[in-house]
């Protein structure tokens, strides 16, 4: 499976909770032994995308001199607003803060970053 | 009788053959070329300079072939815009006067450069055509000559040959692969612990430079530049692209084979990554041995992609030889199973982690991830626990290390304290893999005896069952999907639609206990011995105990199928309910009246048992396996938990962490008939093998689009009831629509007259019943279609069934005519 957009998020948004535009799909739950929902966990980025690693991929980081950056792999839509939540948590803000990418620029943006070891 | 009869009716059938009058079309799909017709008129300038034109810098010289002075050599011949082409030719260099070159190119604008040779030599190149013609340019600024010969221009991919003449070749689209997307997707394949001698895998590049295949720490296959580059020491090896020795790599799929005489342990196999770097490229058909491929063997596996070049008569390569196969059919969920057939490792601590697992006597001492052997007293090191069962087949590999002194002390590996599986009395330093059958069972043995000075140490042990045993399987070992996304109706790569596969839904995200669920007192999550998978064990003492495996989600008001397999401790038939009752051994619990099927043996006292229910409006439910004081008092163990859509059992698919819909296994090399996990394959029987999700599809010609009262004739069996079409151009020109009842529905202006078999007349139960029928269409009309698609609807209404022997005539059988090409194809199509 496949999420639709990327997003490049920095510390502290990573380890923050979620928009609630995205806490109907990505929140953690918790049901009874009967499967009823008892109740809805707050969720942070973090966790969001480790529950979702087999799904849309692993968690990229990286460091800008000294800042730290994780790049997530989302499905998200413009109907349901969690698009539009994901775009203002970078308003504002310098790239790659928060930014949202495509496939082509999230890869520009990881290769240019990393570096590897063979 | 009746066998008399058959064999004189298929001894008529063979004198008489098919109707081949006003034949246009006929697929047998016995086999399938990897190449498509050629296209190229006079490739070989043996008619002179015809289906070329010519400038007066080109002439074709005393031997045939087109030698060049100047300017443009361009072929009449005719290709398609965005098809993909293979092409070959040979370059001969005759006078070099400094540019010795041309360019095979696009012929028109936009001069999209395929190859430029540098070189005399044979040259190959895959390209997309970019305009419908090509050509051959020479390179100003030198005064050379230099010729062009054997010029041939195909289409890629796989194609069903046609057999009558008007070569109407059926190009298949039923390959499955895996891509990644270049940031963050991979397949985590761990340590196999397998030695590499030769890969093999079909890949489709995406751009930039990327790892293909990560091996281990200090190996690795990349491509750089369209350049296939290899990270470690590889000794002498050689590279082969589709059959071509040469590093080059087009973006289109090709198949690389790699051989080393190299020793390569294989220790942290990663698909799609490779360190912190990742692949934006699509994989398939990834096989690794442990043997150095010849070129007969490369040739073959080119040529023959929907076959294992083990099943070349010519190879020196054996099954055993075949260390690592991930074929990635699946198409759906995230394992991707190894189907060389080598089952799980039996060894718990075999890089000697610590000394948990082993007895080491007083001759051996524990070191750090290993075992030494010093020359003072005979002695061994073995498993706590038994490893072999007597004469089943295993592999066995170790790594010796750090001899020192004389190797006349010899190390022997056996199976429990006597009996020896081999003996070595001259060895070294290096990796050792070994495959026997074992003698007697019991526990792996290692032992070694006072030598000259010998000082030895052995570590990375490992021992799998080659799986090689009818109705037993044991666990696969997988690959976890981290993101990778599935892609299927694929050309060019291997074909389903031509291979013998199993297909199974599982709508449990994790098929196989974890050990972080909700076990109760008296449940206990262990690897268990159904296959060795991980499972769940039930004691007896008299508590209630459930096992909840996990929340699922149904379809409300739908039929679904729940299944597990069970082993009873005491060898006995599982006795189990939907409710508690006294007496039976266990109970689902599932709401309703479900039904319940009788249990399954698949050997060794292991069962697969079933039930079924019709989904009511709740659709969200634990599904739970319960054992109450009331239940007999039996222990047993529980895995392989499936939940299907449907109301019947279907082959068993495992999960990891995301439920599985129609994902497709192919045959184990180990266990013919079946797959990796042991359930039946669906064999083609020499048709097209549709799994609902592939199609095939024949290109616009006028053989074709003449046809305005013709017929088409073809085999189907089919058990599939839902809803399916055969045929078709688009979604406004198709014939052969099963929706509803026995009939078929078509987008025919004129009369469609259907019959099955010997001219009786189409009913719901012949469609339907799983063997094989002789279906007759008559008065068809194909002037409208711009191609003649085999089981493609616009992506939907996909044929689950197997088709054979598609016919098209431009003109009307006649009953006899049925009749007769009806008795000619019975033979082959026997139920």
């Amino acid at each position: 499976m496949q999420g639709n957009i990327f997003i490049c998020l920095n510390r502290a948004t990573y380890k923050g909770l979620i928009p609630t535009e995205l806490e109907g799909k990505y929140s953690r739950k918790v049901y009874d032994e009967e499967g009823e929902l008892i109740e809805i966990l707050p969720t942070t980025f973090e966790k969001m995308a480790s529950d979702n690693r087999i799904k849309y991929g692993g968690v990229i980081e990286f460091k800008i001199g000294v800042k730290e950056y994780f790049v997530i792999e989302v499905d998200c839509s413009w109907l349901d607003g969690s698009v539009s939540a994901l775009l203002d948590l970078g308003s504002g803000l310098a790239y790659p803060n928060n930014c949202l990418m495509t496939n082509t620029e999230a890869i520009e943006l990881v290769s240019a970053n990393t570096k590897d070891v063979i | 009788m009746i066998i008399a009869i058959q064999n004189t009716i298929g001894a008529l059938a063979n004198r008489i053959g098919i109707i081949t009058q006003n034949l246009q079309m006929w697929l047998g799909f016995k086999k399938a070329d990897v190449l498509g017709a050629e296209l190229v008129v006079n490739g070989d300038f043996s008619d002179g300079s015809n289906g070329w034109s010519v400038n007066s810098g080109w002439s074709v010289n005393s031997e045939g072939k087109a030698e060049v002075v100047s300017g443009d050599l361009i072929s009449t011949s005719s290709l398609v815009i965005g098809i993909h082409y293979t092409a070959t030719f040979d370059f001969a260099i005759v006078t070099n006067g400094g540019i010795a070159s041309c360019i095979f190119r696009a012929s028109t604008s936009p001069y999209t450069n395929y190859l430029v040779p540098n070189s005399t030599g044979t040259y190959t190149v895959d390209f997309i055509a970019t305009t419908t013609g090509f050509k051959f340019q020479t390179l100003g600024g030198g005064n050379s000559n230099y010729t062009i010969d054997n010029v041939t221009v195909k289409k890629a991919g796989q194609f069903a040959p046609d057999k009558s003449t008007n070569t109407n070749n059926a190009k298949l689209f039923t390959g499955k692969a895996i891509r990644f997307d270049g940031v963050n997707d991979y397949i985590e394949l761990g340590n196999p612990n397998v030695n590499l001698k030769s890969i093999c895998f079909w890949v489709g590049l995406g751009g930039g430079a990327v790892p293909i295949i990560n091996i281990s720490s200090t190996h690795r296959i990349s491509v750089v530049s369209g350049v296939v580059t290899l990270a470690g020491s590889w000794g002498t090896h050689d590279i082969y692209v589709n059959n071509v020795l040469t590093t080059a790599l087009g973006n289109e799929y090709s198949r690389v084979v790699i051989t080393t005489d190299a020793n390569i342990l294989v220790d942290d196999l990663e698909f799609g990554r490779g360190g912190s770097t990742y692949s934006l490229l699509t994989l398939s058909d990834v096989q690794i041995y442990d043997k150095v491929l010849r070129s007969l063997d490369v040739a073959y596996d080119y040529a023959n992609p929907n076959n294992l070049l083990i099943d070349n008569s010519a190879t020196d390569a054996t099954k055993s030889n075949l260390v690592g196969y991930w074929a990635l059919s699946e198409g759906s969920g995230n394992i991707a199973f190894d189907s060389a057939g080598l089952g799980g490792e039996l060894v718990t601590n075999g890089d000697f982690a610590d000394g948990s697992g082993w007895s080491v006597s007083s001759s051996w001492g524990l070191g750090t991830n290993k075992v030494t052997y010093s020359d003072t007293t005979n002695g061994d090191v073995r498993t706590l626990y038994s490893i072999f069962t007597i004469n089943k087949a295993y592999q066995i590999k170790l790594t010796v290390s750090g001899l020192t002194g004389s190797n006349a002390a010899f190390f022997a590996i056996g199976a429990s304290s006597s009996s020896n599986l081999v003996d070595y009395s001259d060895y070294a330093n290096g990796n050792y893999i070994l495959n026997v059958i074992a003698p007697s069972g019991g526990e792996l043995r290692i032992y070694s005896t006072t030598g000259s000075d010998s000082s030895y140490s052995i570590s990375n042990i490992s021992v799998r069952e080659v799986t090689d045993n009818e109705g037993t399987i044991v666990i696969p070992t997988s690959g976890d999907l981290v993101g990778a996304t599935w892609v299927d109706q694929q050309p060019t790569i291997p074909q389903l639609g031509m291979m013998d596969w199993s297909k199974g839904s599982n709508l449990m995200t994790t098929s196989e206990p974890t050990g972080t669920g909700s076990y109760k007192s008296g449940v206990v999550f262990q690897p268990t011995n159904i296959y060795n998978w991980n499972g769940i064990y039930y004691g007896d003492n008299s508590v209630r105990r459930v096992a909840f495996f996990t929340a699922i989600t149904v379809v409300a008001n739908t039929p679904f199928t729940i299944s597990v397999f069970v082993k009873m401790t005491d060898g006995s038939i599982p006795s189990f309910s939907n409710i508690n009752s006294v007496g039976i051994d266990f109970s689902f619990n599932v709401s309703g009246t479900p039904t319940i099927a009788a249990p399954i043996h698949l050997g060794d006292g292991i069962y697969r048992i079933a039930i079924t229910a019709q989904g009511g409006s709740s659709t969200t439910f634990n599904i739970l396996i319960e054992k109450t004081t009331s239940n007999s008092a039996k222990t047993f163990e529980v895995s392989g938990f499936q939940l299907e859509q449907s109301s019947t059992l279907g082959s068993y698919i495992g999960t990891n962490g995301l439920a599985a819909s129609n994902a497709t296994l192919i045959q184990n090399p180990n266990d013919i008939g079946k797959d990796v996990l042991g359930n039946s394959l669906r064999l083609r029987e020499g048709g097209f093998n549709l799994d609902g999700i592939g199609y095939g599809e024949v290109a616009d010609d006028v053989t074709l689009t003449d046809i305005t009262n013709g017929t088409i004739q073809f085999w189907m069996k089919n058990s599939d009831t839902s809803k399916f079409l055969l045929f078709s151009s688009d979604t406004n020109h198709y014939i052969g629509a099963k929706n509803v009842g026995g009939v078929f529905f078509h987008s025919n202006s004129g009369t469609i007259t259907s019959v099955i078999d010997n001219n009786n007349t189409v009913t719901a139960g012949d469609i339907t019943d799983g063997t094989w029928h002789l279906y007759t269409f008559t008065g068809v009309n194909l002037s409208a279609y711009t191609s003649f698609k085999i089981s493609d609807y616009g992506s939907a209404w996909m044929n689950n069934s197997i088709i054979d022997e598609v016919i098209i005539y431009s003109d009307v059988l006649t009953t006899k005519e049925i009749t007769n090409n009806y008795k000619v194809g019975l033979s082959k199509h026997q139920n």
